[in-house]
C-alpha cells in the first residue's frame, strides 16, 4: 500500500498545479467512489470497556511500544497479531485498562493516518481535475486547428490524455487506502478484544 | 391344498406392532438422509477474490471455495434452486454455477457491467441492472438472450421485481431515483427521488411497498407500490458513530413485515426495524463494512457480508443477537442461502 501511495505522490508531482473550482456534490474535493468517512470512531468497532476514564495510553510503556509496532506501516497484519499475542501474554499490572489503552492508542494511529491518505487522495483529485481542464483547452485548440494543427500540440494533447488515465488508475489504488487502513485496525482490534478478561 | 396359517389375536397385534416399528424406522432414516440431503448451504460471492464461498448452514462451515468470473457482485438462485447465477461484473456475463456439480456451464449474456439484478417469479428472466450504461437488460434463461433493454437513470444498481411479477423496480445512483417499469411494456411509470445514492430495493412480501435504501444519504425511504408516494422515510444516529460513516445498503424484511433489517454499510451495524411503525429497534455490531443481507429458509438466522472484514455475520433473528462470524473469501458482496 506504501508503495502504491508513492507513486501517486510521483504521479502527482508531475501534473501541473492549477487553481480549480471543487465540484459539486456531498463531499467536494474527493474522487473516490467510495463515500469520505474522515475518521473512525471507537464505537465503529469497539464493543470492550469505555475508553472515557483509562488514562493517557503514552503513560503506559508496554501499550506506547506496541501502538508504535502496530502503527508502522512496515510491520504485517500477520507480525502485528503476533505482537498483540506477546502483550497480552505479558504481565499486565490492570489488564483490562492496559488493553483498552492499547486499543485507544491504535485508533488515534489509524486515524492519523487516514487523515493523512485522505489528504493525499484529495490533492490527487484536485490534479485530476486541473490536468482535465489542460485537457479541454488543448482539444478546443486541436478541434479549431483541424488537420492543420501543429504536431506538438497534438504531442502535448496525447501526452496530457495519457497522464491523465494513468493518474485514473493510480486514484482507484490510492482510494482503497482508508478500506485497508480499516482492515488492520479491525484486525488488530479483535485481537485486542479477545484478550479482554 | 395349502393351509392358511392360524394366528391368534395377539399374535396379529404383535406382528402389526413389529411391522409398524420397522416402518417408522425406515421412515425416520429416510427423513434423516433427506434432511442430511437437503441442509440448507450459504452462498457468498467474493468480488476481490473472484469466487464463491459455500458454508453449511447449520455448523457454519466453509464446505468449498469455488473459483468464478472477475468480480462477482450480485447472485441470485434460480427458482428450482438448482443454480446460482453470479453477476461477473467485469467479465460482462452472468456466470451459471451448477450447485450439485459445483462446475460453470455456460454463462448467460448480462450487458455491460452487470452488478446487481433480480429474478422475475417466473423463473425465467433475469432483470440486470448495467451500471455503466444506464440500462436495464432483461435476459431470457432458456434462449440465453438479452430479449429487452429499457433505459433508466444513470448508474443503475438496485433491481428488485414485485411478488406478483408486474412491477420491476430500479435504482440509479448518480440519478438518485428510484424508477418503476410495467413489466408488461417495458416502460417507465413513475420515476420517485430519494436520497443520495440508492443501492437497494425491495418490495415487502405482500407487494404493497417498496423499500430503497440510500448510501451517502444515510436513509430507508418507503414508497407505497401502488401510487408511487413516499410514505415514510426512515433515518438512522447510532451513538458514538458519526453520520457520514452510516450507509443504508442492503435491506431485508421478514415475511409477515414484522421486521426489517438494514446494513449499514462502515457503521458496522445492522438495523433493525419495527416494519409496521418504521422504528428502529436497536442496532447490532457486525463485521467490517457490513454490505448486503439473507435469510434462512425459516427466517431463524440472518447472514450479513462484511466487505473489510472479509467475513460473515451470523445474527439469531429470534433473539436479535450476532451469535458469529465466519471468515469467507475477499471481500464478500452477495449471499444467498440455498434451502
Amino acid at each position: 500500500m506504501m508503495r502504491h501511495r508513492h507513486l501517486a505522490l510521483a504521479i502527482l508531482c508531475l501534473l501541473p498545479r492549477l487553481a480549480v473550482a471543487a465540484p459539486p456534490g456531498a463531499d467536494p474535493g474527493w474522487p473516490c467512489r467510495q463515500p469520505l468517512v474522515t475518521s473512525v470512531s471507537a464505537a465503529m468497532i469497539w464493543d470492550g470497556p469505555p475508553l472515557d476514564h483509562i488514562g493517557d495510553w503514552r503513560s503506559e510503556p508496554a501499550v506506547s511500544a506496541l501502538v508504535a509496532k502496530l502503527a508502522s506501516e512496515d510491520v504485517s497484519i500477520d507480525a502485528g497479531k503476533a505482537a498483540i499475542a506477546r502483550f497480552l501474554r505479558s504481565r499486565l499490572a490492570n489488564r483490562r485498562r492496559s488493553i483498552s489503552r492499547a486499543f485507544a492508542g491504535l485508533l488515534e494511529e489509524s486515524n492519523q493516518a487516514r487523515m493523512r491518505a485522505i489528504d493525499d487522495i484529495e490533492m490527487l483529485g484536485q490534479r485530476q481535475r486541473s490536468l482535465a481542464d489542460v485537457i479541454a483547452g488543448l482539444t478546443a485548440e486541436k478541434d479549431k486547428a483541424g488537420a492543420s494543427a501543429a504536431p506538438d500540440l497534438v504531442e502535448r494533447w496525447n501526452f496530457a490524455r495519457q497522464t491523465y488515465y494513468q493518474a485514473q488508475r493510480t486514484i482507484l489504488y490510492a482510494c482503497e487506502m482508508p478500506a485497508g487502513l480499516d482492515q488492520r485496525l479491525g484486525v488488530f482490534a479483535r485481537e485486542l478484544r479477545a484478550g479482554l478478561p | 391344498m395349502r393351509t392358511r396359517p392360524h394366528f391368534s389375536a395377539e399374535d396379529l397385534l404383535a406382528r402389526l406392532q413389529a411391522r409398524c416399528t420397522t416402518a417408522l424406522a425406515a421412515l425416520s432414516l429416510g427423513l434423516a438422509l433427506g434432511s442430511a440431503a437437503q441442509a440448507e448451504t450459504v452462498l457468498v460471492s467474493n468480488e476481490k477474490g473472484n469466487s464463491i464461498t459455500i458454508l453449511d448452514g447449520d455448523s457454519l462451515k466453509v464446505l468449498h471455495t469455488v473459483p468464478v468470473g472477475q468480480r462477482p457482485r450480485g447472485i441470485v438462485l434460480s427458482k428450482d434452486r438448482k443454480f446460482l447465477y453470479i453477476c461477473a461484473s467485469d467479465d460482462d456475463q452472468i456466470d451459471v454455477l451448477d450447485l450439485d456439480n459445483l462446475q460453470l456451464n455456460a454463462p448467460l449474456p448480462s450487458g455491460h457491467d452487470p452488478e446487481t439484478f433480480a429474478l422475475h417469479p417466473d423463473g425465467e428472466h433475469l432483470y440486470v441492472s448495467n451500471e455503466d450504461s444506464s440500462l436495464v437488460s432483461i435476459v431470457d434463461i432458456a434462449t440465453r438472450q438479452v430479449v429487452g433493454e429499457i433505459a433508466v437513470g444513470v448508474e443503475p444498481e438496485g433491481m428488485a421485481v414485485s411478488p406478483d411479477g408486474k412491477w420491476i423496480v430500479n435504482t440509479s445512483e448518480t440519478t438518485n431515483m428510484a424508477h418503476f417499469l410495467d413489466n408488461a411494456t417495458h416502460t417507465v411509470v413513475a420515476n420517485v427521488l430519494v436520497d443520495s445514492r440508492p443501492r437497494h430495493a425491495e418490495w415487502t412480501s405482500d407487494g404493497k411497498e417498496v423499500w430503497v435504501s440510500s448510501e451517502i444519504g444515510g436513509t430507508v425511504s418507503v414508497i407505497d407500490g401502488a401510487t408511487h408516494r413516499i410514505i415514510h422515510k426512515i433515518s438512522f444516529a447510532v451513538p458514538g458513530i458519526p453520520k457520514q460513516a452510516i450507509q443504508a445498503v442492503g435491506i431485508v424484511l421478514t415475511r409477515d413485515r414484522k421486521l426489517a433489517f438494514v446494513a449499514l454499510g462502515p457503521s458496522n451495524r445492522v438495523a433493525v426495524i419495527d416494519a409496521r411503525t418504521y422504528g428502529v429497534i436497536k442496532y447490532l455490531l457486525v463485521g467490517q463494512r457490513v454490505w448486503n443481507l439473507a435469510f434462512n429458509s425459516d427466517e431463524s438466522r440472518l447472514f450479513t457480508t462484511n466487505g473489510v472484514s472479509d467475513d460473515i455475520s451470523v445474527i439469531d433473528v429470534r433473539k436479535l443477537r450476532v451469535i458469529k462470524s465466519v471468515t469467507v473469501g475477499d471481500q464478500p458482496w452477495g449471499v444467498v442461502v440455498r434451502p
